[in-house]
């Protein structure tokens, strides 16, 4: 996958893989916490509805949120990035 | 020789490409002998995400309020137009049609992440929360 081509669909399989948690947010997005050990560390806004195409912007910043570069993130959705690897990416972060 | 040859001419002498449109009708009239060819028509680039910063002043909130201006990313994107506005110390975010909307919906993230973050006594906030919670303890009080 094209990072460019991050849909809904892939918003929920990163949801199902790394197991985030939704928070009750006010906003037309949906709110959803990153545990690690029992600890809430990132946080990250996705999209709530299949209405059409996600513009680079909000990509982007999906990116940020999970603290990836563009070719991790891609792999993120493609599967090859496993939860525990990402688990591992984020521990090395927080280490730094 | 027609009319169209002789201009025609004159653009390839000169090293200019003729202009699209004389070409499509000659590819027209003769398709055999003049194919349009890729190379020479324009290539129009995706217009790139025009980023600039602002400021907000408040919260749009009657319970809280700034204590100074935040300065906020604001992003115009295309395909799909859409204006993102980012406060990335604590890593708010709003989008919209419109750069107000974006900038109302970012308050709205950011009222939210602070009363979510401010009212969790479980102890279990990570680094990351810990620190915006408490950049935001000194950004926003109560009115």
């Amino acid at each position: 996958m094209k990072w460019s081509n991050f849909s809904y669909n892939d918003a929920q399989k990163i949801i199902k893989k790394l197991d985030l948690k939704r928070t009750p947010a006010n906003s037309h997005d949906e709110v959803y916490w990153y545990y690690l050990d029992g600890k809430r560390e990132l946080r990250i806004i996705l999209p709530n509805n299949h209405a059409g195409t996600l513009s680079p912007g909000f990509i982007g910043n999906i990116k940020k949120n999970l603290k990836l570069e563009t070719r991790q993130f891609e792999r993120l959705v493609d599967c090859h990035l496993s939860a525990d690897g990402f688990a591992a990416h984020v521990r090395d972060l927080l280490a730094d | 020789m027609s009319n169209a040859v002789v201009v025609d001419s004159l653009y390839e002498s000169s090293g200019i490409f003729a202009p699209i449109q004389m070409q499509d009708v000659r590819h027209a009239q003769y398709p055999w002998f003049f194919p349009v060819s890729e190379s020479v028509r324009p290539v129009i680039p995706d217009k790139a995400p025009s980023q600039r910063t602002t400021t907000i002043r408040d919260l749009a909130s009657r319970k809280y309020q700034l204590n100074k201006a935040l300065e906020i990313t604001v992003e115009e994107c295309y395909d799909p137009h859409e204006i993102v506005a980012c406060y990335s110390e604590v890593e708010a975010f709003g989008r919209g049609n419109t750069e107000a909307e974006a900038l109302h919906n970012l308050k709205i993230d950011i009222r939210n992440l602070f009363e979510e973050l401010s009212q969790d006594d479980s102890g279990n906030l990570g680094k990351l929360p810990t620190k915006w919670l408490r950049i935001l303890g000194t950004l926003i009080s109560e009115v």
